[in-house]
């Protein structure tokens, strides 16, 4: 066994651990809430599956970026780059595809939330039980939407070497927007959030006890490293189908050949 | 022990369906079998892509 597989075991096996400590005693265990995480009674207990949604989109977007920067930094001819700069352009993807998926998940677990937090008087059937417009929530959406447009970009070119290149544009340029989306525009602006400009209108960070930060941190790590997992299997089984596409091209070739 | 469950279980439901506590050991199981499975769906796929790359190895060790 080389020291990939070695890696590879070993921080998924701590994704798995820490994933069900975070589910299992995250769903069980008895917690105080107290301070202003009253109002939010025990849906606090959101703030594991919640928050770590976040973070793992950060991660993942970051990658793939980075997998975006590099495949138009391998491209330039003056490189004689030798590798195969398409599966680096899968990366991006790959990695993007996992990152939308978190960020739905962010959303639908944040609507659910508003509806049990803030809209527990409306019924169901209420729009703005579930969807309570706070800047953050909308920046989220943005977000989402920026991206759903980068796969409809990828999908409008048929050649792959001009889709990699204006797609790996367009990334840098959909990574760029998650900056003021995520980090600058909430901060302007009230909120429920704890980032909001005034102040979070239903908890501060200061009122997470302990109890709150040992299921918090490890669930994020957790979600992070399922994240990161997800990606590796797609990129690996991405690399194995375009080795066998290539492999059978070659047989193909060598048949003609032969024929000739 | 009953309470907090009931208050939690909110999260993934309305009310209505949720504060009968007799449901609420059923929402967790769900919760917990859906993770489960997504894990064991997550390993078998592990192994596959495993078992498709030393394939891949062979057809080109073959090949040259």
């Amino acid at each position: 066994m080389n020291r990939t597989s070695i890696i590879r075991i070993l921080y998924k096996s701590i994704a798995v651990a820490l994933l069900s400590y975070g589910i299992f005693y995250g769903l069980s265990a008895e917690f105080e809430v107290s301070g202003s995480l009253i109002v939010l009674k025990q849906s606090a207990r959101n703030l594991f599956y919640h928050v770590p949604m976040w973070f793992a989109v950060i991660v993942l977007m970051s990658m793939s970026v980075f997998h975006s920067v590099r495949y138009l930094q391998l491209s330039d001819p003056d490189r004689n780059f030798e590798g195969n700069l398409l599966l680096i352009d899968a990366k991006a993807k790959e990695s993007a595809v996992i990152g939308v998926l978190f960020n739905a998940l962010g959303l639908i677990t944040g609507s659910i939330w508003s509806r049990v937090a803030w809209g527990v008087d409306l019924p169901d059937t209420d729009f703005s039980a579930w969807w309570v417009w706070d800047p953050i929530q909308v920046c989220a959406l943005v977000a989402l939407l920026i991206y759903l447009a980068y796969f409809l970009l990828r999908s409008s070119f048929a050649e792959p070497t001009q889709r990699a290149r204006t797609s790996a544009v367009y990334n840098i340029f959909a990574f760029a927007t998650l900056i003021p989306l995520f980090f600058i525009i909430p901060k302007m602006l009230d909120g429920l959030h704890p980032t909001a400009q005034k102040g979070p209108i239903i908890f501060n960070k200061s009122d997470l006890g302990n109890n709150f930060r040992m299921l918090l941190y490890p669930t994020m790590f957790g979600f992070i490293m399922l994240g990161v997992w997800m990606f590796e299997l797609q990129s690996r089984y991405h690399s194995v189908r375009t080795r066998f596409e290539a492999w059978q091209a070659d047989k193909e070739w060598e048949s003609t050949k032969g024929k000739a | 022990m009953n309470t907090l469950l009931v208050q939690f279980v909110f999260l993934l439901q309305s009310q209505s369906f949720l504060l009968r506590s007799d449901r609420i050991y059923s929402v967790m199981a769900v919760v917990g079998v859906i993770f489960v499975v997504f894990l064991v769906y997550l390993i078998r796929t592990e192994r596959s892509v495993q078992r498709l790359e030393k394939q891949m190895e062979e057809l080109e060790k073959q090949s040259s």
